[in-house]
């Protein structure tokens, strides 16, 4: 009687103390997973699968992936990556709009599965506002972002071409996140900075009249228009860069500056066709000005003053869109303040423009 | 048959759950081959009394025993029937289906079940219903089922907690009938009621508990003994000026009439004889003449029955 | 052996009382059903035969484990808790039979009745596989049998519930406590993880506590084979036998306990 009354107390304790030694075995035994990874449905069924609830189906899977991730980070071999990359896939087919989740794919494939090509893929999925995150949503320009920095990153130590190849892709990445939604106002200037580092002046007034021409054949009809505008100072830009290179050869082998703007145009004639005539590789500022006709073809009136190539009113409207946006950021410091040339970052002013800073604003004329 | 020491057992109440100790130190014995009323009012401690004798809960102190076996032993459960007050079943269940259930239970052979609950169901007069589902059974009929369920071992003791209550008074009937007959079977019957008047009609043995502890206990015939014996005169048929006056001139009373029936209680013998002669010169029918100790029920309810708190139905 | 006839006479009225129970019907009902609705699923992923049956695997296994969880939660819970409510159990109680064997009957008659549902699921399951042009392999039976397994430990921790709770909370606790048991092998390896990464009386405390509960509560991974099986994983038999004594060893506790419970109560 006693033992029987005291049996369940015991039955339950013994059996409670059995569990550690059972578990322990069953874990030592615990076959290799087939994770969530591996019998993951197809991509095409997921959303169906998860009846309603695909975004918090994608954010179980991600935790699945970080731990995965936690767990197997030393040691990964080919086929975790393929786990990774199938759960990323289920993971972005459940929550497509999941930004933050191509960018952690992404960072996983390029710091530690070393595929930058899938990285990219990712990204570049996650960029298309078709198919990835959509256009105005506020993480959309971090996309971008992750784009630059794996060609950044991927140019250290390439050779030389490459690595400028690479500065400027990057750089023409991160000017594509500029204006987004949550993008950061600095982030233009780094991009510029980017996207002309280490090319010559001429390459990188051709890659900005190349981005022009872009945004001038794509885009929104008012964009378009200011696009059309941009896109001819870019190619006057150009061309007065192809034309002072030729005046500075000219003024390395004759010893002296051409006297004026139809004395270069002479020399560029007879460049051509010794060209024409010698065969071989066209040197690029000619090749520029064979494109875009070598008169004046945008009328935007060149001269040549002490050897330098201007064209004073292209060359005014860059330098008013430059100060312009540094006079507005000067008067969000200092309201009611109206800064000097010299405060918006103009040391000396190229003889042919004057600079009129007032309250308004800044001025820029040809003289 | 059944010896009960210094028991002491409660239960839970209420929303708190408090512990309500009932039942302080109860003892008596029931002799084999009595039928043994159990009496006290609601709330005395009768069913919890029973819950232990019958094994379903423990005492919290003292002792009982069931035909010299502790109280809650299998050998014990084996010798005993009880049927619960207000009965429930399985309600899909048919009352076959419910025997063979509760013979398989108390092990009863399995050649044997069926015949038992054959048997049963023809005495307790539910053999017709005996394959439909207890869901539609009335008052009576379950009570009858639950005498049933309870003798289906064939045990030594009958132990039935609140039998007739509820019941219409053909039911009542019927049942105590049945319950006088286990006596002749050689059973011993312990039960439990709040009605004298029904521990009355079967008992030679009581059992009365008041206050948390046992008031009287021994042969029924002794606790009437106390009171005075009326004599419940029952006539039927029209009653006339005439003949009422006659009635209230040999009782005392006069009759108390409901529509054609009429009750005029006497306090001896002569005074019913009275009646009677009365009654036939005018014309009525006697239809029952029963010794109603009703002064006894007094005494029960004088001694024993003082108003106290309702115990809340869990007793 | 005299006490083995009483708890099975209780186990067979469970099972009787619980296969007449409509929630099951219903469930049973739904899980062939999916069963069913997976051969579409299947369709619409693709024609590559392999990956259709995978999902019909994939789908019908999870659909058995998920409805039979909540069909075993459903019932067990009620189990002893009904009978207390509609004092059905006194007279039962009043027989040769011990609380803790009335428990031990209800157990058996659910286990019983799960047993026949689970079946009935995986006869349809197995029919749709083979229609879908499958060949029920070894794997897929041992995660068929291993998942009434996990329903059998189910079944023990909503009886327990049944003793110690009312029913609805008593399934609120069931449930929980059967969603654990498929993560406390996480919240382990997170414990252990923690306790690599950082030092501290409180984080090793913490660790072995996790580790307690990854232990103590009942480890409901032990038994999902079922990725193996839709997958074409071969299963380590000795793991089958293992999860197998696991859930012995685990129902009896969960009964020993549910009669320690109830015994305490006056009734």
């Amino acid at each position: 009687m006693g033992l029987a009354r005291r049996a369940p107390v015991v039955v339950a304790l013994a059996g409670a103390a059995l569990l550690f030694p059972l578990q322990a075995r069953l874990d030592a035994r615990r076959t290799p997973p087939p994770d969530v990874l591996e019998v993951l449905p197809p991509r095409a069924i997921l959303p169906v699968l998860t009846f309603g609830h695909a975004q918090t189906a994608s954010n179980l899977l991600e935790i699945r992936a970080t731990n995965f991730l936690m767990r197997w980070l030393e040691g990964m071999d080919r086929l975790r990556h393929e786990h990774i990359s199938r759960l990323y896939d289920a993971i972005l087919t459940l929550d497509p709009r999941d930004a933050g989740a191509y960018r952690r794919a992404s960072t996983y494939f390029f710091s530690v599965a070393d595929r930058s090509d899938l990285a990219r893929e990712y990204l570049e999925r996650g960029v298309d506002p078709a198919r990835g995150v959509p256009a105005d949503h506020p993480e959309r320009w971090t996309l971008f972002v992750e784009l630059a920095s794996i060609e950044l990153m991927g140019g250290l130590g390439a050779p030389e071409a490459e690595r400028l190849e690479r500065v400027r892709r990057g750089g023409e990445l991160l000017m594509r996140a500029v204006g987004l939604p949550g993008a950061p106002p600095e982030l233009e200037t780094f991009a510029q900075r980017l996207a002309t580092r280490g090319l010559s002046p001429l390459e990188a007034l051709r890659y900005d009249e190349q981005r022009w021409l872009e945004a001038a054949k794509h885009g929104e009809p008012a964009m378009r228009a200011q696009a059309e505008r941009r896109l001819i100072e870019a190619r006057a830009a150009l061309i007065a860069q192809a034309l002072q290179l030729i005046a500075d050869d000219v003024a390395r082998q004759a010893g002296a500056p051409p006297a004026d703007l139809d004395a270069l145009w002479r020399f560029v004639d007879a460049a051509m066709r010794n060209q024409e005539r010698n065969g071989g590789p066209v040197p690029a500022p000619l090749a520029v000005l064979r494109e875009h006709g070598v008169e004046d073809p945008l009328g935007v009136g060149f001269r040549l003053e002490e050897g330098r190539v201007v064209a004073p009113g292209v060359d005014a409207r860059r330098l008013q869109r430059l100060l312009e946006e540094r006079f507005l950021r000067w008067r969000q410091a200092r309201p009611g303040e109206v800064p000097t040339a010299e405060h918006l970052g103009l040391e000396r002013a190229a003889p042919h423009l004057e600079v009129l800073i007032d309250e308004a604003g800044v001025r820029v004329v040809p003289r | 048959m059944i010896r009960v020491e210094e028991l002491r057992a409660g239960y839970r109440a209420g929303f708190r759950r408090a512990w309500r100790e009932v039942l302080q130190g109860v003892s008596f014995h029931v002799p084999r081959g009595a039928i043994a009323g159990y009496l006290g009012v609601n709330g005395a401690g009768k069913t919890t009394t029973i819950k232990v004798l019958v094994g379903v809960n423990a005492p919290t102190g003292g002792r009982a025993s069931i035909a010299g076996h502790p109280v809650g032993t299998p050998a014990a459960q084996r010798a005993l029937g009880y049927a619960q007050e207000a009965p429930f079943f399985y309600e899909g269940l048919t009352a076959r289906e419910l025997l063979g259930f509760y013979a398989r239970l108390s092990g009863v052979p399995r050649p044997e079940r069926a015949p038992r609950a054959e048997a049963l169901l023809e005495e307790v007069q539910l053999s017709d219903a005996g394959d439909r589902p207890v869901r539609g059974f009335s008052k009576g009929m379950r009570q009858r089922l639950a005498l049933a369920q309870a003798l289906v071992h064939d045990p030594e003791l009958l132990v039935l907690d609140e039998p007739l209550d509820g019941l219409d008074s053909m039911g009542r009937l019927h049942l105590r009938e049945l319950i006088a007959r286990q006596r002749d079977r050689g059973r011993t019957v312990f039960f439990s009621s709040h009605v004298l008047s029904d521990v009355e009609a079967v008992c030679d043995h009581l059992v009365v508990l008041d206050g948390a502890k046992v008031a009287y206990e021994g042969p029924t015939a002794g606790f009437m003994a106390q009171g005075d014996l009326t004599i419940e005169v029952r006539l039927a048929g029209a009653l006339t000026a005439d003949a009422t006056a006659a009635l209230a001139a040999a009782a005392g009373d006069p009759p108390a009439t409901s529509g054609e029936v009429h009750v005029v209680r006497c306090a001896t013998q002569a005074q019913a004889d009275a009646v009677v002669d009365a009654a036939r010169a005018a014309g009525l029918q006697v239809v029952a003449l029963t010794p109603a100790r009703h002064s006894l029920e007094e005494r029960f309810l004088e001694a024993f029955g003082r108003p106290r708190q309702a115990a809340g139905g869990a007793a | 052996m005299s006490w083995l006839g009483p708890v099975l006479a209780v186990a067979g009225l469970a099972f009787r009382e619980s296969a007449r129970n409509r929630v099951l019907h219903a469930l049973v009902g739904a899980t062939l059903l999916m069963t069913g609705a997976s051969v579409v699923f299947g369709w619409v992923s693709g024609d590559e035969q392999a990956r259709q049956l995978k999902i019909v695997a994939d789908l019908s296994l999870s659909a058995i484990a998920l409805l039979g969880t909540i069909a075993s939660i459903f019932l067990g819970t009620n189990l002893v808790y009904q009978e207390v409510e509609r004092r059905t159990v006194y007279t039962v109680l009043a027989r040769p039979i011990d609380r803790g064997g009335f428990i031990v009957g209800k157990y058996l008659g659910l286990a019983g009745v799960m047993a026949v549902a689970v079946a009935a699921m995986s006869a349809g399951f197995l029919l749709v596989y083979g229609l879908a042009g499958g060949r029920p392999s070894v794997g897929l039976l041992v995660a068929l049998a291993l998942t009434y397994v996990e329903l059998a430990v189910v079944i023990g921790v909503a009886v327990f519930f049944s003793v110690a709770a009312h029913p609805i909370e008593g399934a609120v606790f069931a449930f929980v406590v059967a969603l654990a048991g498929h993560v406390t092998a996480d919240l382990q390896r997170l414990g252990a993880d923690l306790a690599r990464d950082a030092s501290g009386v409180g984080v090793v405390v913490l660790e072995k506590v996790l580790y307690g509960a990854y232990v103590l509560l009942p480890n409901l991974e032990n038994f999902n084979v079922r990725p193996h099986a839709a997958h074409g994983v071969a299963i380590d038999p000795a793991h089958a036998g293992l999860a197998l004594v696991y859930a012995v060893v685990y129902v009896a506790i969960l009964l020993g306990l549910a009669t320690v419970v109830f015994r305490r109560k006056v009734l």
